[in-house]
């Protein structure tokens, strides 16, 4: 196999947020929202992030976008360390690296028309530029994501859902990006209207040679999209697979149950298939349990899984899973 | 495109007038009696020609008159045409209060924007010493500054402007506390960041429509103010043709002669009640998600 | 299934909203029932009417602008559009219970857990002491599978995590006895493996209580494993229904084709592009005379905009029911 291109690789990388202080601004307890994530990104593919609320999805993004500054780790994209990288050295790359949010109401500002959010995203992306080069831009970028010229004069609540999403998807293509962020992009979207978006982000995928982090709660969603999984659990990876392994041969006592929770469509496997049902609730991040995070639950925790956090052991194939039981062949 | 753009922006304006209308037929008579006030301020020396009498002119033979064909409002206790006074008070009203609630507006939103941006230390500072004005009667905060203006129609705006200042940097401070963290500032800062155009293009004109209903709301409250002030004798000086004034002057011949008194106090509930209405019309003209669905 | 008999039969409602841009013809002459102990699912997009439907039985819509304009809901043997408010404030209680998607905004947030359970119980048992209301209150969110009830009582709901108090607003409804449980997407607001918690709960109550249950939602997984029966709603109306398994191994609407088509599957082969349907949903306040799909359905011709919306018919299979002109069979339109 020849060498992998990797554009984006996260080392280690841990992100804390202080949740308790004494009177003199000492910290006493940490959020541990992302403790220990490593994962690499091959170029032009598709790295999809799964997990459940508060599972440390969302925030692993921001660190790489530098929204939020990582608390140590390291995250090399082209060779660069934005976890360290000065503001001068974001600055330049800024551009190359952008995100499309979840909510398509919150991220367009209601007060400018869909051209001038556009508008702003070219100009402040690219610099200065005739008043028709920008035009003829903003027309390209509408055509990409499937939308009428005409959107250019409305307004984002003028728009349905669907279409304020592609905007969104558009004005993060207005300075070239290579690197996109998507954090749940569909999932405020209806049924339908998610399918067409879907497939447009596959579409400019393979128009743009773009590298998307796509971050969702879907387990479905992700694995149509995605290259490579990644299954979180309380500011851990626990799993990371091909995508087609997900189905398959998932290893990992929560990505297991994780698939079994998610209803499929398909009627006679759906009613045949063996369920798990786990017991309780996720952990509050601020009460982390010692070992592994998903020891209170899993079925096969062992006295070691209490004690010890498993390291993500690679089981061949880039097959890595971070469990004392299921990971041992 | 020139003709096209043209057309569109007259197509908006349209809009505009058709939602600021919308709310019936109240909204349009405060929007008529604010243009009338605003009419009779600029062309006060026209008018005052007129009716034949300026606002200082004593006629000693007319005093305490009723409304007659030669005093149309009747006259007050030293003979002065009430017409003549009320019209040049409009002016002396309208102008204090416009000019300190602008000048309040201007700094008291950058204040309250640059505060509610940045965070921080300097949030804490700015929002604990805006706490403690706000904790100041302003009655009295006016009141002591205002005797060090002497009567002058600037400084008075300067002192009432000062006063109301708090309102504009507490209400864009929250605003913009929130707006921050809209999903649309972050897009703005992943593009490039520049806190200033952040500030200037997202956060302001989503304050706008607060601003403009807190900003003719306070166009009241000043003008409430300098009446009160000038009535308490510490505002506007007693020759100047001040509505609040003439109440303070008037009031003692409220038996006799209750023109006088009761005049300038309907033309400061007229202004001020307006103000207030046409400032919430206005709030939901400028909301572009209302302006389509009307 | 043995138990056939017909707890809600609701004919023909129709409900519109009355606004400035004309009237929303939310629910279009619907009609639906629901047998005792079975697991009746209603499907739609946002803008469906499959959630104004659900309000609409228990006559909770908000008037002005909306109204119900028509049709009957038979509820054991009663008609429910005949009750004055009072009448249906003891339906609500203990005959038909309603679970919401946000579990938030239906407890009141400044009174505990058990003090809404025990009030909910004591308005409708007449009568019931406090103590006694709040032993079987304890009872209910033990029944509901929360841990350590006693405590939990004294909480507030923002103490609780979604799934607990979606288990709460459950145990109302167990405390209530009601024999109908509508569950407006009850589990959109949750997690996967949380909804497949709340999910086999009120499946538990199906089975063991007798209870009855519509779950409205948009997921058509969810679906597939839980529900006996599906009523598929389009633009306010409904466009296809039958059992579970003839719908989602042999849909024949147009519609519910495509919502298959379109969501993303776990289990098919890597690279397969999903099919979405084109366009979006119509306007409610401006509907074609012709059938409300035609714009979006892949088969459309020239007769489907000619002739006016389809009625519900048979497709021959019995229970199975389309409103469509053509005969789509296997994803291929036939004759």
């Amino acid at each position: 196999m020849a060498e992998k291109d990797i554009l984006l690789k996260v080392e280690n990388l841990k992100m804390y947020f202080p949740a308790e202080k004494t009177l003199g601004g000492k910290v006493t307890n940490w959020v541990k929202a992302v403790d220990d994530v490593s994962f690499e990104v091959e170029r032009g593919k598709t790295f999809g992030l799964v997990g459940e609320s508060g599972c440390g999805k969302t925030t692993t993004g921001k660190c790489i976008l530098r929204i939020n500054n990582p608390t140590e780790g390291h995250i090399y994209y082209n060779g660069l360390d934005l976890a360290t990288a000065s503001r001068s050295e974001i600055w330049n790359i800024r551009r190359e690296i952008q995100l499309i949010f979840q909510d398509p109401y919150g991220s367009l500002d209601p007060r400018q028309s869909c051209g001038d959010i556009l508008r702003e995203a070219i100009v402040l992306g690219e610099g200065r530029q005739s008043r028709k080069q920008v035009r003829e831009r903003v027309d390209e970028l509408l055509r990409i994501v499937e939308l009428l010229p005409e959107m250019a004069d409305r307004y984002p609540h003028e728009l349905s859902g669907g279409q304020r999403q592609r905007l969104g998807i558009a004005r993060a293509l207005a300075c070239d990006p290579k690197l996109i962020v998507c954090d749940e992009p569909v999932s405020a979207l209806d049924v339908s209207i998610q399918a067409q978006v879907i497939n447009l982000f596959q579409k400019i995928q393979k128009e743009l040679g773009l590298t998307y982090v796509f971050i969702a709660h879907d387990l479905a969603v992700v694995r149509h999209i995605a290259d490579t999984i990644a299954v979180m659990y309380l500011g851990h990876i626990v799993e990371i697979m091909d995508a087609e392994e997900i189905f398959r041969n998932p290893v990992h006592p929560y990505t297991q149950a994780l698939l079994s929770a998610v209803p499929i469509t398909d009627y006679d496997v759906e009613r045949s298939r063996q369920r798990i049902l786990l017991e309780g609730e996720v952990p509050s991040p601020l009460h982390a349990p010692a070992g592994c995070p998903f020891n209170p639950r899993c079925i096969y925790a062992k006295d070691i899984c209490r004690k010890e956090m498993p390291p993500l052991k690679d089981m061949g194939d880039g097959h890595c899973v971070a469990c004392h039981v299921c990971g041992r062949k | 495109m020139g003709e096209i753009r043209k057309k569109k922006s007259t197509g908006s304006a349209a809009r505009f007038f058709r939602v600021f209308f919308s709310r019936g037929i109240i909204t349009k008579i405060c929007f008529g009696i604010l243009i009338l006030f605003v009419l009779i301020a600029v062309f006060a020396p026209l008018i005052c020609k007129l009716i034949g009498f300026g606002p200082y002119e004593q006629d000693l033979f007319n005093m305490l008159k009723k409304p007659s064909s030669e005093h149309l409002l009747g006259t007050d206790d030293i003979g002065r045409d009430t017409l003549a006074r009320l019209v040049y008070g409009a002016r002396v009203s309208l102008l204090t209060g416009i000019l300190s609630s602008v000048w309040a507006a201007i700094v008291g939103i950058l204040i309250g924007l640059a505060a509610g941006y940045f965070g921080g230390l300097l949030n804490t500072v700015v929002m604990r010493i805006t706490d403690a004005f706000i904790a100041i009667p302003p009655i009295i905060f006016t009141m002591v500054l205002s005797s060090m203006v002497k009567g002058n129609l600037l400084g008075l705006s300067l002192v009432i402007g000062v006063s109301i200042m708090p309102s504009y940097i507490r209400m864009v401070n929250g605003l913009v506390g929130s707006l921050k963290e809209n999903d649309y500032v972050v897009a703005a800062k992943l593009v490039r960041e520049n806190d200033f155009i952040i500030m200037l293009k997202h956060l302001l004109p989503n304050c706008m429509a607060s601003m403009i209903v807190t900003f003719t709301m306070n166009v009241g409250t000043a003008i409430m103010l300098e009446s009160t002030l000038s009535y308490l004798g510490v505002g506007i000086a007693a020759p100047t043709p001040a509505w609040g004034v003439m109440v303070s002057e008037g009031y003692k011949y409220l038996v006799n002669q209750p023109l006088v008194a009761i005049l300038p106090g309907v033309c400061i509930m007229l202004v001020v009640i307006s103000f207030n209405i046409c400032g919430d019309s206005l709030r939901d003209a400028m909301d572009p998600r209302l302006r389509g669905k009307l | 299934m043995e138990n056939k008999e017909i707890l809600l039969d609701v004919k023909n409602l129709r409900t519109s909203f009355f606004t400035e841009s004309g009237e929303v013809k939310s629910v279009n002459d619907v009609s639906f029932h629901v047998n005792r102990q079975e697991v009746v699912a209603v499907v739609g997009e946002s803008g469906s009417g499959k959630s104004v439907t659900q309000l609409s039985v228990l006559q909770l819509i908000q008037s002005p602008p909306g109204r119900i304009l028509g049709g009957e809901i038979w509820f054991r043997g009663e008609n429910l559009l005949t009750y004055d408010r009072k009448k249906m404030r003891t339906i609500r209680g203990n005959g038909i219970s309603m679970i919401f998607q946000e579990p938030m905004t239906s407890l009141n947030p400044v009174y505990t857990v058990g003090s809404q359970l025990t009030e909910v119980l004591r308005v409708h048992h007449k009568g019931m002491s406090r103590q006694e209301a709040w032993r079987r209150g304890v009872e209910a969110l033990k029944a509901v599978g929360i841990p350590d009830p006693e405590a939990r009582m004294k909480n507030y709901p923002f103490e609780m995590s979604g799934g607990m108090r979606q288990r709460v607003l459950i145990a109302i409804a167990v405390a209530c006895s009601s024999e109908l449980i509508i569950a407006d997407e009850p589990t959109t607001a949750l997690d996967v493996t949380t909804q497949a918690q709340v999910m086999e709960l009120l499946m538990s109550l199906v089975q063991e209580n007798g209870t009855s249950l519509i779950v409205v939602t948009h997921n058509l997984g969810l679906v597939t494993r839980y529900a006996d029966r599906i009523y598929v709603m389009y633009a306010g109306r409904i466009v296809e229904s039958g059992t579970t398994e003839m719908i989602m191994k042999n849909p024949r609407h147009p519609y519910t084709l495509g919502l298959m088509e379109s969501v993303p599957k776990l289990d098919t082969e890597k690279g397969e592009q999903l099919i979405p349907i084109e366009g979006a949903p119509p306007n409610l306040a401006n509907m074609p005379s012709y059938c409300s799909f035609y714009p979006r359905c892949k088969f459309a011709c020239e007769e489907c905009k000619n002739r006016p919306h389809p009625e519900l018919r048979s497709t021959g299979e019995e229970g199975h029911y389309i409103s469509c002109h053509l005969d789509v069979r296997g994803g291929k339109v036939n004759g």
